[in-house]
């Protein structure tokens, strides 16, 4: 594991805990995607895990060494965007990037690398205060990949993009992943755009981790919850016509049956075996199931 | 050394493009320009009568002007300006999570600090001298360019209004690190002059101990307080110097231990 957390508690006081029992596992290669509602405690992890926020020591490992006593070494592996970017705005972006290059003893010609990397060589020299918020964005990815680092923690690094920004966004992680290995952590509510980009996945709300997994461990709990709206001429008969052959169970509103089913071919079977029976299909939808749903169906049952 | 002197150069960019850049030039030349323009309106008065020097004068007027509360308030200014890059930029939070210690960043901020103020001493020497040389140019009554002003005076009032400020120096570092905002070192600084003004009417000795009057007490000494001399420093300027100790060691703790982003 990169990151892992063991039953990291945290509270500005004693009476309000904002962290619960967190136990975190983010593979090596992985890019981990975590959600959560506004407020559900993803800064505040993303600020524990970089020693922004002191924890109970020995709660917090990372490249499985623990927080407290080792920051610089693990520092020094890791690029990290907070929130919005910490920029000087009155500087170019070049400078911008040769602060953090000079501070962390890096060679000089990798500033040209990321400013090529991010594609915003052209604009290397103009001040960060005439930037848009995606090229802001994008410097800011850039500082944090200066070190080449191992592991890139990233808070709601798509926050405020168009949609244009988000897919360069996107595939420019999902390429640093690919090419360099990089493990990427990081935040965000906005859970279509995640979808795409993740290999895992931690849900948190009211500071308790409530699913973690890899995408697969998804399109299973994804398949569980698909389902079909049906409207027949006949919705009765369709219902225990369904129900003997597939041994689905359905839901009838008088108008529409709702059959949750566990693969396509079944869909094809399904329509077959009406059509067969006489019975007129006038609607069939496949009802939305995506991670934003999903998402929502674990925020209610938790 | 390499990558000390790279990181110490990371503050002299940040300073780039800032209003603290200007400060330093603007505070170096206004007092020079003031006094030039001053001279330059009621020249008559100055010129020297026979074995005077027009620039002793000039000097005087020069330094007085410099010492009663302009520098401490430029140092104060400077403090607030330089801190509020970072604070502005909510850098603080990134420079955190870098592989450098806290300590090191500490010293990063405090030597540049150190360096801006040395600098305003650097600058004002060329800028008093060019006035000077051009007021002799324009007014040669004033002789100006056939005499010298006293070069080692010069240099050892500069020394000692660094030194004498140095306590208001730390003090305020403390406070920008400590409140992360210009409004209350600033108006705090208001005060303390204003303090410093109603301690200096009422002609109190306790301006010994007051940090705010140690610039205005180099540069002109004052009978009613203390002027016993330990060494090359008079007494104020052994208090400036504790005053820069306890305080530098104070930000320093903070800073260290306690500073959140």
């Amino acid at each position: 594991m990169i990151i892992e957390t063991q039953d990291l508690n945290f509270g500005f006081d004693r009476h309000r805990q904002l962290i619960k029992n967190l136990n975190i596992m983010v593979p090596r290669g992985s890019i981990y995607g975590f959600l959560g509602p506004n407020g559900a405690g993803k800064t505040t992890t993303i600020r524990l895990l970089l020693g922004l926020l002191s924890a109970v020591p020995n709660k917090i490992y990372l490249f499985r060494q623990p927080l407290e006593e080792n920051k610089m070494s693990i520092f020094s592996r890791i690029g990290a965007l907070i929130e919005q970017p910490s920029l000087y705005e009155h500087l170019s972006g070049r400078d911008n990037l040769i602060v953090t290059q000079r501070l962390r003893n890096i060679r000089a010609n990798r500033v040209e690398e990321v400013l090529k990397i991010v594609d915003l060589h052209k604009d290397a020299r103009k001040r960060v205060s005439a930037y848009s918020m995606g090229m802001k964005q994008r410097l800011g990815i850039a500082i944090a990949l200066l070190a080449e680092p191992d592991l890139l923690i990233l808070d709601e690094p798509i926050n405020g993009l168009d949609p244009n920004g988000i897919i360069e966004i996107r595939e420019l992680l999902i390429k640093l992943n690919q090419e360099n290995g990089t493990s990427i952590f990081l935040s965000s509510h906005q859970l279509p755009e995640i979808e795409k980009l993740v290999t895992h996945l931690g849900i948190i709300d009211n500071g308790q981790l409530i699913f973690q997994g890899t995408i697969q461990d998804l399109g299973f709990a994804q398949g569980r919850h698909s389902h079909l709206k049906i409207e027949t001429n006949d919705n009765t008969k369709a219902q225990i016509l369904i129900e003997e052959t597939f041994g689905l169970r359905l839901s009838n509103d008088g108008n529409y049956l709702e059959v949750t089913y566990g693969d396509k071919e079944q869909i094809a079977s399904l329509c077959n075996l009406l059509v067969s029976a006489g019975i007129s299909i006038f609607h069939i939808e496949k009802a939305k199931s995506d991670l934003e749903s999903l998402f929502l169906n674990i925020l209610k049952k938790a | 050394m390499n990558h000390f002197i790279g990181s110490l150069s990371t503050e002299f960019i940040k300073i780039r493009n800032s209003f603290a850049f200007w400060l330093l030039l603007l505070g170096a030349g206004f007092m020079p320009g003031l006094v030039f323009f001053v001279v330059m309106t009621k020249w008559k008065n100055f010129i020297p009568k026979t074995g005077e020097n027009t620039w002793t004068a000039y000097t005087e007027i020069s330094w007085k002007g410099m010492a009663f509360l302009y520098t401490n308030f430029w140092v104060v200014l400077l403090m607030c300006l330089v801190l509020n890059i970072e604070h502005k930029s909510i850098a603080w939070k990134h420079l955190f999570t870098l592989p450098v210690k806290r300590s090191s960043l500490y010293l990063y901020k405090y030597l540049t600090l150190l360096i801006l103020f040395a600098s305003l001493y650097g600058l004002f020497i060329p800028f008093w001298l060019v006035s000077g040389n051009l007021l002799g140019i324009l007014h040669p009554e004033l002789k100006m360019l056939s005499t010298k002003p006293d070069y080692l005076y010069l240099l050892n009032t500069c020394f000692h209004s660094f030194v004498a400020t140095l306590g208001v120096f730390a003090i305020h570092f403390w406070m920008s690190i400590r409140f992360k905002n210009m409004i209350i070192p600033i108006g705090f600084a208001i005060v303390s002059g204003i303090v410093f003004v109603a301690l200096f009417q009422g002609r109190a000795p306790e301006l010994v101990y007051y940090p705010y009057s140690y610039n205005y007490l180099t540069v002109n000494p004052q009978q009613f307080v203390s002027n016993n001399q330990i060494g090359v420093f008079a007494i104020h300027e052994i208090f400036s110097l504790l005053y820069f100790a306890v305080f530098s060691l104070l930000s320093y703790v903070d800073f260290v231990k306690w500073f959140k982003e």
